[in-house]
């Protein structure tokens, strides 16, 4: 790898893990396709990389999620533990998998997760009733910064949220995306989580389950620190912006963007592997 | 109009710090291994390795201050830090006699611990 490429890697890792950490993506949804699409890097040692990349994402952005009060720790080890054991069988089939299967398999959740967002820029849970019942101790509330408002809210639909987050993490593991492109709408749109604290919750969860899927790629010999070293650097650099800006920001408006970004990534995906070129 | 949330309790208010502590610690950790490790490779002219070898290889080229296993050793903390703070986390509840919590985190460690073995199997 020469020193332009260590610079584009590591640039096309700031702007994987600025967009990750604000909406709790982990940054590897964004890395894999632009290490495998624009650095010619092949997609098992993408995943690899996105792999530590994502832990790395999530252990910044998470300090500064969870100050702030986004992250819902409770809920975070309830769904982490299905989508963990989803993440070593996903990591397990990845390994055997040829890699068009999974540029189309990305491809797929891509298109799926930008749909997802534009459905949830137009949901905002409403804060669930003093008397509703909280078995599992899950109610939460936090200041959102950017609206000066203090939102409260309850996780409900556990038992399916449980059930998705496990398909959630089997997708992270072959794919080294930890999952957050799933868990921000399913906690969003199906469990009624604001869409900051399902940034936050999502955010601290990816990296526990991209620890599963390096520890694969690691025994298998797939992190190549040529790739992870300038990614890390800009890893480190987007978290931390990221994490600020989902403070400040009314995610709303984003959500449109990545929409764009998400669906151009996963169109370019599916269809290189048909041998044809997006700009 | 400054708006505030709700009075967070003392146990999380415990969770948070500790956790946030954890997180903050790792990060520094795995950097400054890795920070040395690069030095070392401007330092001596080396080209980053193309994997991380295996535990051994990691160990016996720490011991021969090997650049690349430096790094690689800076990428394995990194790639640590989420289990020690599900430690942590598990610990806390437990310390605050929360055990449904606790042992769900606990689950958590052991799923991910289970995968790490499983992986070096």
């Amino acid at each position: 790898m020469d020193t332009s490429q260590f610079i584009g890697v590591g640039l096309a890792a700031v702007f994987a893990s600025t967009f990750g950490s604000m909406l709790g993506l982990g940054g590897g949804v964004f890395l894999v396709p632009l290490l495998t699409l624009f650095f010619g890097i092949d997609p098992k040692v993408a995943v690899g990389a996105s792999a530590v990349c994502v832990v790395t994402n999530s252990v910044v952005g998470s300090s500064v999620h969870i100050r702030s009060g986004f992250t819902n720790l409770k809920l975070s080890m309830l769904l982490q533990v299905t989508t963990a054991t989803g993440a070593i069988v996903g990591a397990l089939v990845a390994l055997r998998v040829d890699a068009s299967v999974i540029n189309v398999v990305l491809g797929v959740v891509l298109i799926y997760s930008a749909l997802s967002m534009l459905r949830q820029r137009r949901l905002e849970p409403q804060a669930p009733a003093k008397e509703a019942p909280d078995p599992l101790h899950l109610r939460a509330s936090f200041v959102d910064p950017a609206t000066n408002r203090v939102i409260e809210y309850l996780p409900v639909r556990i038992e399916p949220g449980l059930a998705i987050s496990g398909g959630a993490g089997v997708l992270s593991g072959m794919l080294g995306i930890g999952g957050g492109a799933i868990q921000v709408p399913l906690m969003n749109l199906l469990m009624r989580a604001p869409v900051k604290a399902a940034a936050g919750t999502s955010s601290f969860m990816v990296g526990m389950t991209a620890v599963a899927t390096a520890a694969v790629f690691y025994a298998h010999d797939q992190i190549d620190p040529r790739v992870v070293v300038p990614a890390m650097i800009g890893i480190f650099l987007g978290a931390k912006l990221g994490s600020q800006l989902t403070r400040r920001i009314q995610t709303q408006r984003l959500v449109l963007v990545f929409v764009m970004v998400i669906a151009y990534l996963g169109v370019s995906l599916i269809l290189k592997v048909f041998d044809v070129a997006l700009m | 109009m400054q708006a505030h949330s709700p009075p967070e309790t003392a146990n999380e208010s415990q969770l948070r710090g500790r956790v946030t502590r954890v997180l903050e610690t790792g990060f520094r950790v795995a950097v400054s291994i890795m920070s040395i490790g690069l030095l070392l490779a401007l330092v001596q002219r080396e080209p980053l390795p193309e994997t991380m070898g295996q535990p051994r290889e990691l160990v016996s080229g720490l011991s021969n201050a090997d650049p690349g296993s430096i790094i690689g050793l800076g990428i394995v903390a990194i790639i640590l830090t989420p289990i020690v703070s599900t430690t942590a986390i598990a610990w806390t509840f437990y310390r605050q006699g929360d055990r449904r919590y606790a042992t769900i985190s606990g689950l958590v460690l052991l799923i991910l611990l289970a995968s790490i073995g499983l992986s070096l199997l």
